[in-house]
């Protein structure tokens, strides 16, 4: 008996839409793994991607309800959440949604981590805020804009979680079931789907103790404390004069030249730097990115691997573990993590783990701050090395018997699984 | 502006300037009601700010765009009481300090190292005490000069301070010191800026909080306080063993920004540690333990005698006469070891220095000059380095002549007549005439060294001495012909560089001066650097060499710190190489497999690699450095 399965990769542009389909015996079984874009990186409205998903959705049901399956939000990012904000989603029936453990209100593990990563998001916003105040966006330096860039992605995506676990009269169209993962079980980790035709490994995120302080967000922004109850922030003397007015200099004439020499040579004006504000976002970024639910589907042993934009330390949990590494070897499918950056995906992984000839997706759009590093240059040319086949997102392009394309709108890559 | 000379026959200038600080932050004068008086050299030329030879005090803050006043220390009213009291309100103390507290420190850095100091072309080091508002302050190098930051003390946790109160970080003289020691150690070795593996920047850090804290030991009345608190137990005093204690209550801390006081002797918390402070206390607490280790049984003595024999003290306090013997020792035991890691300097490697480095350095320094260890400091400095898991990792045994640095296999002498090195007259009668501190200043002092394109940033100042004609040349000549010697690459592709070159007189063990030269050489290898990166971004790949000599140009150590050659050929059967080339080469393969794989272990733990393409060893600074460590949370 055959079974296909496809990947649908829908290009938003910056940002992450998959739509898997399993059809075993002409009932055919639906996953679409996040639905979002990043504010900076649009390839177009986030809305017209929605509404193509809907549509496509549609077009295949047989009473033209749209109709999913399963609904995985890999973590909280803009770029991976931001298109369930839209009321379109309503129409749609969804069976279940997926969620990384740490958005469950009621885990013990989850509440603090996920509160500490809210309020610090909120934090640097208002550090950032505080920074540009009174200037024009175009006056920002570029590191606070990409600081900003990086809490904004952090932030404000409380329409599109509240439809994922159904609050705040926010839905789909039905009332769906939502699960956190993985389970504290690790045996509850192979969740069977499709009537037992697909089963879902969840691999991450850890609940390991040491692997949760992965997830732990920034302490502080250079000197500024961002954790306990931000206090440290109120702290700024806001101009207020150092000392009484008669130890001022008011003739500047008046200094020896060799102190206003020094004084042109120092650049002073540029010590306080906005590099803080933006290793500290770069943390968050990571830490929030740490939390994605890293799944491989199994489909007869053709096996598809959705890692989220779960980081270097994200993964390591998982190379350790030879049973989890065994389903990373001979996978089919591999969604590049992390729009292809830098640390990802493992060089172990690509050089050592999985097997060549494989298909990989690269949902990427241009953002041009990080267009020369993101994806990085090696990783691509390694994936080449090894055989794969990349299809990216931006330059859609079919290859016969393998993917097809509608336009710039998707590229959809099959397989044929055999029980 | 020169102080009138009014009497006749005129008196002679000064000799010390006398100046008050707080002992050693405006809390703890507060608490304890005392100020100290640092003695330091009286410059003539004095002029506001002040600006001296050595340093310029910069009173601009940027933050609020406004001048203060510079100090005038040569006004009567200024001298005749040993300078103005510390106030906190008053910004011309600011500067009274950040002056006295730098020119103490490369004063005390100048007795130990055996010769004077010079900032690099003669160009001054700037103090800014108030550049900005943020709890940081740190050396910036690309300026020259330290920063210092103002806050308000943390509000709900101000410790023994006001909350919300303005805290200034150039008012605390171990945070002074502390800088302006790495201003120092980039002077002597500016690629120790180059982070190319875990310990070149906790190195950095272990000698600022180290000449920070023997910097408490200057001050006699203090250390005479600390034994007579402490019953001579000194160990318990915070006042000597603790730094920075207002800038850590005022940050929320609940304690001193670091301290040596007991902590366990065991190599744990070294093993761990990767973050360069942490690291480098390490180092720091080691070196208190072998002082304690020798204060205790240089006083033992003195106890026995004021016990009537049984070394077991009454309750209650000290007699007096008692406080000043063991105080004397207390002193004697921190400069001699201080003095030991000071004259290991010109011991280190000139790239990539690690903490086993360090211990070579310091026995191959010390056991040149106190060649019998009589009162075994060096072995207790070895083993409590040991205890807290600090040892080279490459030495047979932790026996003296097994880690002191190899000697050269044959005659390696600076005056081949190949290619001499003219050390005579010039630079050796040159440093002599810089000893004298009432003569004129040698010739070579003034001598710039050539702007080098293996810099990232080369240095600005033009150079005096065309290339061609300096001992620099000359330097480079030697250096190419006995390139595999020195574990540099002979090829003519590669150029090699004179980074430094130094006489220093070192006083040993039987009073008199040991002269030495020290010349630093460095070997950039483009070829080995990421390709795909700008090569004015890219991590550098620097060989580097010290070569101690004698005066007469005898090769005594070699320091290297090899790169693979691009051509180690076959094993070389010259005489005297005794396979050194061979040795070398593998050296530098291992060396150069642990640096590329630094590299890649910072790109993938810094969470902005993923974003840019600049390199993440680029964003290890001072300036990161001191701010992630002031707002870091205790663990």
């Amino acid at each position: 008996m055959t079974t296909s399965v496809s990947v649908r990769m829908y290009n938003v542009g910056f940002g992450d839409a998959f739509l898997v389909t399993v059809d075993a015996d002409g009932r055919p079984w639906r996953m679409l793994i996040d639905c979002g874009v990043h504010s900076q990186g649009q390839a177009r409205p986030i809305r017209e991607s929605v509404h193509a998903i809907i549509r496509d959705l549609a077009g295949c049901s047989p009473d033209g309800t749209p109709r999913l399956d399963v609904v995985a939000a890999t973590h909280r990012h803009a770029d991976h959440i931001s298109g369930f904000a839209l009321q379109e989603w309503e129409q749609v029936e969804v069976g279940e949604v997926w969620l990384p453990f740490v958005e469950d209100v009621r885990d013990r593990d989850a509440i603090a981590l996920r509160q500490a990563q809210v309020e610090t998001a909120r934090r640097l916003m208002m550090l950032i805020d505080r920074r540009t105040a009174g200037l024009d966006a175009s006056a920002w330096s570029a590191a606070v804009t990409e600081a900003r860039w990086f809490a904004m992605n952090s932030l404000s995506n409380a329409e599109a979680t509240d439809r994922l676990v159904g609050r705040n009269g926010k839905r789909f169209a039905g009332r769906h079931r939502v699960r956190y993962l993985p389970r504290p079980a690790q045996r509850r980790n192979a969740i069977p789907l499709a009537d037992g035709v697909v089963i879902a490994h969840v691999l991450g995120p850890s609940r390991d103790p040491q692997d949760l302080r992965l997830m732990n967000p920034p302490k502080n922004a250079g000197w500024l404390r961002l954790d306990g109850d931000g206090s440290s922030l109120d702290d700024a003397l806001a101009g207020l004069p150092l000392f009484e007015t008669r130890y001022a200099v008011h003739d500047v004439a008046q200094l020896p030249v060799g102190l206003l020499d020094a004084h042109a040579s120092l650049q002073l004006a540029t010590v306080t730097s906005d590099a803080d504000l933006l290793g500290a976002a770069s943390v968050l970024e990571r830490s929030v990115n740490n939390t994605s639910l890293f799944l491989v589907l199994d489909v007869h042993g053709t096996r598809l691997v959705f890692p989220g934009d779960a980081q270097e330390g994200a993964w390591r949990h998982i190379l350790r573990d030879p049973e989890k590494v065994r389903l990373l070897q001979d996978a089919a499918f591999y969604k590049v993590g992390h729009h292809g950056s830098h640390n990802a995906t493992p060089k172990t992984f690509v050089h050592e783990i999985w097997r060549d000839g494989g298909v990989a997706m690269l949902p990427w759009g241009r953002v041009k701050r990080w267009e020369d590093s993101i994806p990085k240059k090696t990783l691509l040319d390694a994936l080449g090395q090894h055989h794969h086949t990349v299809v990216r997102a931006d330059a859609p392009h079919a290859v016969p018997g393998k993917v097809v394309v509608d336009g710039d709108r998707w590229s959809q890559v099959s397989f044929v699984a055999r029980a | 502006m020169t102080i009138a000379a009014n009497n006749v026959p005129v008196v002679p200038a000064p000799e010390r300037r006398r100046l008050r600080t707080f002992a050693f932050d405006p809390m703890s004068t507060r608490l304890s009601g005392r100020f100290v008086t640092l003695d330091v050299p009286f410059e003539s030329d004095l002029t506001p700010g002040p600006c001296g030879e050595l340093v310029q005090v910069v009173d601009f803050d940027a933050t609020g765009n406004q001048w203060y006043q510079p100090i005038d220390l040569d006004d009567v009213r200024v001298l005749a009481q040993d300078g103005l009291r510390p106030m906190e309100s008053d910004p011309r103390t600011h500067q009274q300090i950040v002056y006295a507290v730098a020119m103490s420190v490369i004063e005390r850095f100048e007795r130990f190292v055996g010769r004077r100091f010079r900032w690099r072309a003669e160009r001054q080091l700037r103090l800014v005490p108030h550049a900005f508002e943020g709890r940081n302050a740190f050396f910036d190098p690309g300026r020259r000069a330290v920063l210092f930051g103002y806050y308000r003390a943390d509000r709900h946790d101000p410790g023994p301070n006001l909350p919300g109160q303005v805290i200034f970080t150039c008012l605390s003289s171990d945070i002074v010191a502390h800088e302006v020691t790495h201003a120092i150690v980039h002077r002597i070795r500016p690629y120790f800026m180059e982070p190319t593996n875990l310990d070149v920047l906790a190195w950095h850090e272990a000698f600022a909080d180290l000449v920070a804290l023997f910097h408490h030991f200057v001050h006699r009345d203090v250390v005479v306080r600390a034994v007579t608190t402490t019953a001579g137990d000194i160990g318990r005093s915070d006042a000597l063993l603790e730094l920075a204690k207002e800038f850590g209550h005022s940050t929320g801390r609940g304690a001193a920004l670091r301290s040596v006081l007991g902590t366990l002797a065991t190599p744990e918390r070294f093993e761990a540690a990767t973050e360069p402070h942490e690291r480098g206390a390490c180092f720091v607490a080691a070196v208190f333990d072998a002082y304690l280790d020798r204060y205790q049984a240089s006083i033992a003595d003195l106890l026995r005698i004021a016990t009537g024999g049984t070394g077991v003290l009454p309750p209650g306090r000290l007699h007096p006469d008692l406080v000043h013997r063991v105080a004397d020792e207390a002193v004697k035991n921190a400069d001699r070891l201080l003095g030991m890691v000071v004259r290991a300097f010109d011991y280190l490697p000139v790239v990539d220095v690690t903490f086993g480095d360090v211990v070579r350095a310091i026995v191959t320094a010390d056991r040149a000059l106190f060649p019998d260890d009589s009162g075994n400091l060096r072995g207790t400095l070895v083993e409590a380095m040991r205890c807290r898991g600090i040892y080279p990792e490459s030495v047979t045994s932790l026996a003296d002549a097994a880690l002191s640095w190899p000697v050269p296999a044959g005659d390696l002498n600076l005056n081949d007549p190949r290619a001499p090195v003219d050390l005579l007259p010039n630079w050796i009668l040159s440093a002599t005439h810089d000893l004298d501190v009432t003569g004129s200043q040698g010739s070579q002092s003034t001598v710039v060294p050539p702007a080098d394109d293996d810099d990232v940033t080369p240095l600005a100042a033009p150079p005096v001495v065309a290339e061609t004609q300096s001992i620099y040349a000359q330097a480079q000549r030697w250096a190419k012909l006995h390139a595999y010697e020195l574990g540099l690459d002979p090829s003519p592709s590669l150029r090699i560089a004179l980074r430094g070159i130094h006489v220093a007189y070192r006083r040993a063990a039987d009073g008199q001066p040991r002269p030495e030269v020290v010349l630093q050489l460095t070997q950039r290898r483009r070829d080995l650097e990421d390709q795909t990166l700008d090569e004015h971004r890219r991590p550098v790949f620097r060989a580097g060499t010290t070569v101690i000599a004698g005066v007469d140009g005898r090769v005594k150590f070699i320091v290297a710190k090899p790169l693979p050659f691009l051509d180690p050929g076959p094993p070389r059967q010259a005489p005297g190489d005794q396979g050194v080339t061979r040795r070398h080469h593998e050296a530098g393969e291992v060396r150069l497999r642990a640096l590329r794989r630094w590299i890649d272990l910072v790109e993938e733990s810094d969470a902005l690699s993923a974003w840019t393409q600049e390199p993440a060893l680029n964003r290890l600074d001072f300036a990161a450095l001191h701010g992630d460590e002031a707002g870091r949370a205790d663990s």
